[in-house]
């Protein structure tokens, strides 16, 4: 079992019980993005020929650069795909806004003591990390998700094709 | 029907009812936004109890808009039947709202259930 599911897993088990408490519920929510944002390491580091080398760019992730390419991923007005197949587009942009949702959740839950949480809440962030699995599974082959892959890495430079990310 | 700025905005972001939002690329009418949205949660089921929101700044500071829904109770009863309302809801958010492409603004959708609410007492959901 690779990392991220062994994340995914641990999220799931700690909104199982019968009465989390807020530290187990932060756990949680923290827990299902970062399964999710290895997730997706992981599938972009599978593309480098060299395994022994992928680790290290596994590291070099940013995550601010990927909620930009997520943000804009699911903007059907900034991102439109055109001549792509329609399944696959909804199902890509559901993945990234899931993506940038969970990753906003994350913060509050790690950082913002002031919020609460219930008991649901978490248990829609790990059924949202869950349902991104399973979706991300349907569409990985497909270039738009290998073409989201790449660009969650770097910005690219010139403004051509699908994720350019001019601000 | 939600209310509005119930959560402290930040000076940039300005207050008054008929203010600008800046955004990077360009700014937004509050308004307009605000009409929109409240607009848009008269249209939504009775599944859905209540909806507060705010226009606020994420972790990286981009403009974003949060939702908090309470669900009814009814929708709770099991963790699946709540987890489907939510997904119900959170599509209707993007498919009908589409704040991201009438203003470039994310929405952040988070649910609760209306026992659980009443139980925290939480003044930004009430």
């Amino acid at each position: 079992m690779a990392h991220h599911d062994d994340l995914l897993q641990l999220a799931h088990e700690s909104v199982r019980k019968t009465s989390p408490n807020q530290a187990e519920l932060r756990r949680a929510v923290s827990t299902v993005y970062y399964a999710l944002f290895h997730l997706l390491v992981s599938e972009t580091t599978l593309n480098w020929s060299r395994d022994t080398s992928r680790n290290a760019l596994g590291r070099m992730f940013d995550h601010g650069l990927m909620k930009r390419v997520s943000d804009r991923v699911a903007d059907s007005k900034r991102t439109p795909f055109t001549g792509e197949d329609p399944t696959s587009v909804s199902e890509l942009r559901w993945v990234a806004e899931a993506f940038a949702q969970l990753q906003e959740r994350r913060h509050i839950a790690d950082y913002d003591n002031g919020t609460l949480w219930t008991p649901l809440e978490a248990v829609v962030a790990v059924a949202r990390a869950e349902a991104a699995f399973i979706v991300w599974d349907k569409i990985k082959h497909t270039n738009i998700a290998q073409e989201y892959l790449v660009s969650l890495h770097s910005a690219p430079r010139l403004r051509h094709g699908a994720f350019s990310l001019r601000p | 029907m939600g209310q509005v700025s119930d959560l402290p905005i930040s000076p940039l972001l300005g207050g008054s009812d008929n203010s600008f939002v800046h955004l990077q690329t360009g700014f937004i009418n509050r308004t307009e936004v605000e009409n929109a949205v409240d607009q848009f949660i008269r249209t939504l089921g009775s599944e859905v109890v209540r909806v507060r929101y705010n226009i606020g700044e994420d972790w990286s500071g981009d403009t974003a808009l949060y939702f908090r829904v309470v669900l009814a109770d009814s929708v709770a009863v099991d963790r699946k039947t709540f987890v489907d309302a939510a997904e119900r809801v959170s599509a209707a958010f993007r498919e009908r709202l589409q704040p991201l492409e009438n203003w470039g603004l994310f929405p952040h959708v988070n649910f609760r259930s209306n026992a659980e609410q009443a139980e925290l007492n939480d003044p930004k959901w009430a």
